[in-house]
Formats: C-alpha cells, sequence, structure tokens
C-alpha cells in the first residue's frame, strides 16, 4: 500500500485536471474567436512527449504483464498487457509514423482508435478480475497464446494505420472542419470505458490495497480524463487540448509508477505476502 | 576432420555439452562430498557399454570394490556382469602406486589390455594430493593425464572440493584445470532452506557448450538433469535468490489475479 502522503498526492491531479478543464472550457472563447497565442502546437514535441509517456511506459506494462502471464496463465493478465500495447503502440505509430501532407487525420484515427481498442481490453481485464473465477491457461498454452495476443494487436494497428492512409476509414478530423461524430464516438467511448475498468480495478485495490493496483487504476482515471477533454478542446493546441494531453502523460508517470511498485514488492517479497493475506 | 563425441547417455548433459564430451578428452567432474560424482562416473561407463558400447575402466582410490557393486547394483547397474563379460573392469588401487615411476603404466596396463576400454574413470585425482606437494602433483597429473591421451582414452577424472570453496575461480589451488580439458562443476545449492544440487560446465576446449547452470538429482535410476536455475541468481556465490524480474512478474500476477482462478 502506498504511503498516506505518496496517496494523497497521488490522487489530487485527478480533481485538479478536472476542476481545470471546467474552467478552461469556461472562460476560453468559442473556436471562432480563439486567438493564435492561445494555441501552441509542434508536432515533434508531442511526438516526443507521446512516446515517453505513452508508449514507453504502455511497453514496461504489456512487458511485466507478459512476463507474468507466462508465469501465471491468467487471462487478466494477457488482456492487460495487450490493452497496455495497444495503447503504447498507437501512440507510437500514430504521432510518429503518419505526419503526412494530408493533414493530422491519420495519426488521430490510429490513436483515437488505439485508444478504444486498449479500453475494451481493458475493461474485459478488470471485469474478469471480479469475476470469483477468472480463467487460467495451462503452461503449453501460454506462449503460443501470448505470441498470437501480442502479434495481433501489433498487426491490427498496423492494418488500421495503413488502412488510415489509404483513406479506407471514415475521416476522424477534417482541416478546417473539425473532429467529425465518428471520432466523438470512438474516443467518448473510448474515454468512458477506460472510465469503466479504472472502477473495477479501483474497487480491486480497496480490497487488496496494493499499491501497484493504486497507481494503476489512477492511470486509466487520468488517460480517461485525458480523452474526454477532446470534447471541450476549441483548436489542437489550446489550454483544453495541453491539459489533456497532461493529463494523459501523467497517467502514463502512474502506469511507471505501477511497475516501479511492482519490482519494489518483488525486492520485498510483498507478492508472496499477497497471495496468503492474513485472515 | 571432424571430432566424435563420447556421450554420456543423460541426454540432458549430453544437450549441455552439444553431443557429448569431446572424443579423447580427459574431462575433471568436480565438486564436493555427497554431489554424485561416484555416480556421475560409474553411469558414465555404465551408459558407454550398454548404450554405445565402448568399454571402460574404472579407478578407485577411496572405496572398495564390493561397496561400488553394491552401490551400483542399487541403482539397476550390474558390474559383475559387465566384468564377467570383460566389458568393464574396477581397479581398486592406493594412489601412491600411482606415483611410483611408471605407476600409472603398471596400474592401468592389465585392464586396458583386458577390455581394451575407450572410457576411463579415476575416482578421484584428490587422494594424489595425501602423498605429494602441490608442485609435484601437478606434474604427476600432467603425466597421467598425458598417458591416457596418448591411449585415445575419453577419460572423466574426479575431483573433491570443499563445499565452502567450490566457486569457479578456486577448483583447485595446483592448477588441475588447466590441465584438462573439459570442467564440470556439480554443486550444492541452498534455495528456500531445501539443499538442491546444479551442475555447470565451467570449460570445455574446443566446442561450444551450455553456460547456464542445471539443476540435477541422483535418483534410483542414476543422475537426472532437470532445468536451469532460470529464476534464481547468484547460485555459484552461495546467496541465491529469484531475479529480480521474476519477482517483479510475481507481485504484478499477484495484484490482478487475487481472486480464485480456473483452469481452462
Amino acid at each position: 500500500m502506498p504511503g498516506p502522503l505518496a496517496r494523497r498526492i497521488g490522487a489530487v491531479p485527478l480533481p485538479v485536471f478536472i476542476g481545470a478543464l471546467a474552467v478552461f472550457n469556461f472562460i476560453l472563447p468559442p473556436p471562432a474567436l480563439l486567438g493564435p497565442e492561445l494555441k501552441f502546437e509542434l508536432p515533434l514535441l508531442t511526438s516526443v512527449l507521446y512516446t515517453v509517456f505513452i508508449s514507453v511506459t504502455s511497453f514496461l506494462v504489456a512487458y511485466i504483464s507478459l512476463k507474468s502471464y507466462l508465469k501465471s496463465g491468467s487471462t487478466v493478465l494477457m488482456l492487460l498487457g495487450s490493452a497496455a500495447l495497444a495503447w503504447g503502440f498507437a501512440a507510437l505509430i500514430g504521432t510518429w509514423g503518419t505526419n503526412t501532407s494530408s493533414g493530422p487525420n491519420a495519426a488521430i484515427t490510429i490513436v483515437n482508435t488505439g485508444a478504444l481498442f486498449a479500453s475494451v481490453l481493458h475493461v474485459a481485464s478488470g471485469t474478469l478480475t471480479s469475476t470469483t473465477a477468472s480463467p487460467q491457461n495451462g503452461a503449453g498454452l501460454r506462449k503460443p497464446l501470448s505470441i498470437f495476443a501480442y502479434c495481433g494487436v501489433i498487426f491490427s494497428t498496423t492494418v488500421l494505420t495503413i488502412a488510415s492512409l489509404e483513406g479506407l476509414v471514415p475521416l476522424f478530423f477534417a482541416p478546417g472542419v473539425g473532429q467529425t461524430p465518428v471520432r466523438m464516438a470512438v474516443l467518448g467511448s473510448a474515454a468512458a470505458l477506460f472510465a469503466v475498468s479504472s472502477l473495477l480495478f479501483a474497487r480491486l485495490y480497496f480490497s487488496s490495497k496494493s499499491p501497484i493496483l493504486y497507481w494503476y487504476f489512477l492511470a486509466l482515471a487520468m488517460t480517461s480524463v485525458g480523452l474526454l477533454s477532446v470534447f471541450f478542446g476549441r483548436a489542437p493546441g489550446d489550454p483544453i487540448s495541453w491539459t489533456g494531453r497532461a493529463a494523459q502523460f501523467l497517467g502514463g508517470v502512474y502506469f511507471l509508477k505501477a511497475v516501479l511498485a511492482t519490482f519494489r514488492e518483488g525486492r520485498t517479497g510483498g507478492g508472496a505476502r499477497q497471495q496468503n493475506p492474513p485472515g | 576432420m571432424t571430432t566424435g563425441r563420447t556421450k554420456t547417455g543423460i541426454a540432458e548433459l549430453d544437450e549441455m555439452l552439444r553431443g557429448g564430451f569431446l572424443q579423447g578428452d580427459a574431462v575433471m567432474v568436480a565438486g564436493s562430498a555427497g554431489t554424485g560424482k561416484t555416480t556421475l562416473g560409474l553411469q558414465y561407463l555404465v551408459n558407454g557399454i550398454t548404450q554405445f558400447g565402448e568399454r571402460g575402466v574404472y579407478v578407485t582410490f577411496e572405496q572398495l570394490p564390493t561397496q561400488i557393486y553394491r552401490d551400483a547394483e542399487n541403482l539397476g547397474w550390474d558390474l559383475r556382469k559387465l566384468e564377467d563379460q570383460d566389458k568393464f573392469r574396477m581397479v581398486c588401487t592406493s594412489p601412491n602406486l600411482m606415483l611410483e615411476t611408471d605407476g600409472e603404466e603398471h596400474v592401468l596396463t592389465e585392464p586396458i589390455r583386458e577390455v581394451q576400454p575407450q572410457r576411463l574413470v579415476v575416482d578421484s585425482l584428490s587422494h594424489l594430493e595425501m602423498y605429494v606437494d602441490e608442485r609435484q602433483l601437478r606434474k604427476e597429473l600432467y603425466r597421467l593425464i598425458m598417458l591416457l591421451k596418448a591411449r585415445q582414452l575419453s577419460s572423466l577424472l574426479t575431483w573433491e572440493v570443499s563445499q565452502a570453496n567450490d566457486r569457479p575461480i578456486s577448483i583447485s589451488d595446483v592448477g588441475t584445470t588447466f590441465l584438462v580439458d573439459c570442467v564440470l562443476l556439480l554443486k550444492h545449492v541452498e534455495i528456500e532452506s531445501a539443499v538442491r544440487k546444479a551442475m555447470v560446465i565451467l570449460k570445455m576446449r574446443g566446442s561450444d557448450h551450455d553456460k547456464r547452470l542445471r539443476e540435477f538429482d541422483v535418483t534410483p535410476q542414476g543422475i537426472t538433469v532437470a532445468a536451469p536455475f532460470s529464476q534464481y541468481e547468484g547460485i555459484l556465490t552461495g546467496t541465491p535468490r529469484r531475479s529480480l524480474t521474476d519477482e517483479a512478474a510475481n507481485s504484478w500476477a499477484s495484484a490482478f489475479t487475487r481472486k480464485g482462478q480456473k483452469h481452462s
């Protein structure tokens, strides 16, 4: 369980970000009146930040989940790892691999669809944790199943990337017009599902008090808030947009905190203790 | 020119050796008391005879033949029968006889002439230490190893080390590891309050080999080699601990899967 101070500080940014979004939404003028001084968009910076805070941290979660799955065979872990991989890989491909002259549509499509895919897998994983007996695969099946799952995530994201670049996917963002209803639906679903999965893991945290789960459910909540911010944004690079991104990046830091908590527990044997809780 | 392999007949060990010891090599099996050196030596000879048609000679300085026949019988190996078939010879002698001028020749000539062996085990070279100083011992060992090589025997020489000193850098103070072609270390390791056995190939001239520590056990069927100690670090240092990533993976799994699991 995280110390009281870490726990208090860790939870504070969540209402702060929600409050900041509400304030910005209240004070910012409508898109047509938003001046250029309120917009800051540097694609290279955005790509670097997404890579560091979302892709790298998600890959760490995917790695530790894969290793855990190979040892335990729990489907919860395979879904969790696949979700993290989907989120991290979509962010990586979306921000680096789609800098095309046709505008940001492809990048937005890939990142948003990746978010939806990841949120669905997170909800599936979180739902399994609340069932009385989650499925577990036998030792012989684990390696092929994990290869299938992880390769499937990479393959589907790659296909989506190609389809977006070829214009085979409905528009998510039209330059001069803004976001389309398709994007709103995808992103809205992703944000809602991230919030649901956060609640599912929070429930698990309150029964176990594991610091890993504490940081994990907060990371999901921050990601959800970050995605939700798009609904209120006036233009790419406006304060709402950066608040949302900052929430997602902090979510990445919390994913990292969860992984680091794992190593700390591993060193002190906390994992073993948790398997046999007193009483 | 291709070099043949001398298989031990223990499938996993042969796999570690990439097919077996190189033919004609002198192999040192080092380990503390009770690690299974004698069993491995006997199994090497018995498997050679029964599986590969290679006859063998067993030279012992430390046990009486009756003891060895009995112990081998408990493992399902009828050494007397193999002797009757002229496929095996046991030589029980005193180390000082080996150290006399041309002692090795005197001790080994007759059994070698009788069974024409391809394999030979000396159990154990450490007994020679009682009769000569370190410098002289090195010379004697060199002489013995050269004699065995000249006769094209694939030899397995056991060497006793104290449990406290059986680290890779201090198997022997007299430099025997430099004289032999291959060094196989057998070691007791304490893991989670249980004593287990580990083997590792420390050296194998002229061949690739498995560098991992493998668990093994002495069973009623002889030596069986199990999986590498992949989850542990620091086994050779005497303070094994689970690897950090494995522990982390356990913690991660434990955090997310605290409820009952259903096998599919």
